[in-house]
């Protein structure tokens, strides 16, 4: 009784998204999200004490304690080489999870904390949008899956597998 | 099931961030401006690769991590490397020795590769701090960060060419404050490994240097070692030795 309970919570939850606002410009009067699912979604954060390495690959702020892990802090924007000049008013924090093969070969959770806008929303699959171009100004994209627009909104999503997993080629120090 | 093991870090901060370095890493540390100076005991000067030699002087502060918190010409302090490394390390703060289970110690996460990978392969989680540990091989490949000017550490009285008297070539460990009190890291350290060794005239020329510079009008702070432990401990080996000859 509770495997299919537990086995149906995880069917409704496979169902919801999060969108989350971007550090990034309107693009075509649309607001730019990234777009997560409820299971990459661990938990919203208050204000996370980061931890600066150097020479680390751009992208990576540093890293940070979240229960009881040493998970690195992540800037999507620079990720994705978006430059913005705009300051954000509030900003949140938010853990996320991966899962996905390691450099040994064995499947792994890893987590990261990624600062976002604070308006969050949750959205119920399947979503009504479609697909859309990216943007110029986004310049690396090879850590994007896909990029979708839906009335008001550019939804962005980002391979965090990828990025967790150091698989893409990144600017080095 | 793997067992732990304590290591003894030692932190220090600089550019705003907190690093760790293993204490038998630490040759010995002094202000940037002061002229460093190492026990004139032909042992030590080996271990030091001092003095006359050129060390590459690290400033992390400037490393790309997109700030630059301290100003260039802060009051520092260096933090010379032990072993041949050739290295040594700008520090704002130097702040307190951890002992340090390996359960504290944390893999830098994968998203971090290349240098940065390479010169802090761990992350010290203990008691709310957090602090990168420093790895020295990987610390050697970076030349960018290289201060400008290399800490040069010479022997005093030789300028006129001549050989210089053997009491103005003979020179003091620098004082650190470590763990809080003060240490003269280079001879303590070492000559805690010097008796083991039982060197007998090492550790008496070392006492003598302490006890005359005692008597030099410079700041001094209590040691961890008194010179009557020493010399019983001295005392002590002279005394096996005695026994083994028979």
């Amino acid at each position: 009784m509770k495997a299919a309970k537990k086995k149906a919570d995880r069917i409704q939850s496979a169902g919801k998204v999060f969108i989350f606002p971007a550090f990034a410009p309107e693009h075509e009067e649309k607001q730019v999200f990234y777009l997560f699912s409820l299971r990459q979604v661990v938990e919203v954060l208050r204000a996370v004490k980061i931890l600066p390495v150097p020479f680390s690959p751009c992208g990576t702020e540093g890293v940070a304690e979240w229960r009881g892990r040493v998970v690195p802090v992540l800037s999507l924007e620079k990720y994705l080489g978006i430059n913005w000049s705009g300051e954000p008013k509030r900003v949140r924090s938010i853990a996320l999870r991966s899962v996905g093969k390691s450099k040994k070969e064995r499947i792994e959770d890893l987590y990261a904390i990624v600062n976002v806008g604070v308006k969050v929303e949750q959205l119920e699959l399947p979503l009504e949008c479609d697909a859309a171009e990216t943007p110029e100004w986004i310049t690396e994209t090879s850590c994007l899956i896909g990029t979708y627009q839906m009335p008001n909104r550019l939804l962005l999503v980002v391979d965090i597998e990828k990025i967790l997993f150091a698989q893409r080629g990144v600017a080095e120090w | 099931m793997t067992s732990s093991s304590i290591s003894q870090f030692v932190l220090f901060e600089t550019g705003g961030i907190q690093f760790g370095l293993d204490r038998r890493m630490i040759g010995c540390v002094g202000p940037k401006n002061y002229a460093l100076r190492a026990v004139k005991i032909p042992d030590l000067r080996k271990r030091f690769g001092l003095p006359g030699d050129q060390l590459n002087l690290i400033d992390l502060s400037k490393a790309p991590v997109g700030r630059l918190a301290s100003s260039p010409e802060r009051d520092s302090e260096v933090i010379l490397l032990n072993g041949n490394t050739g290295l040594a390390l700008l520090a704002d703060k130097i702040g307190k020795t951890l002992k340090v289970d390996t359960d504290h110690l944390y893999d830098l996460p994968p998203a971090f590769t290349g240098n940065a990978r390479a010169c802090f392969p761990k992350v010290l989680r203990m008691a709310g701090t957090m602090a990168l540990i420093i790895d020295v091989k990987g610390l050697k490949f970076i030349r960018s960060m290289m201060h400008p000017s290399a800490a040069k550490y010479r022997k005093r009285g030789k300028s006129d060419g001549t050989r210089p008297h053997p009491d103005r070539l003979r020179q003091d460990a620098l004082v650190v404050p470590l763990d809080g009190n003060r240490l003269e890291v280079a001879i303590i350290q070492r000559l805690s490994h010097v008796i083991g060794k039982q060197v007998d005239k090492v550790v008496s020329r070392a006492i003598a240097d302490i006890r005359e510079r005692q008597n030099i009008n410079t700041k001094r702070h209590q040691c961890e070692y008194s010179p009557s432990r020493i010399e019983r401990d001295a005392k002590k080996d002279n005394g096996l030795k005695r026994m083994a000859r028979g």
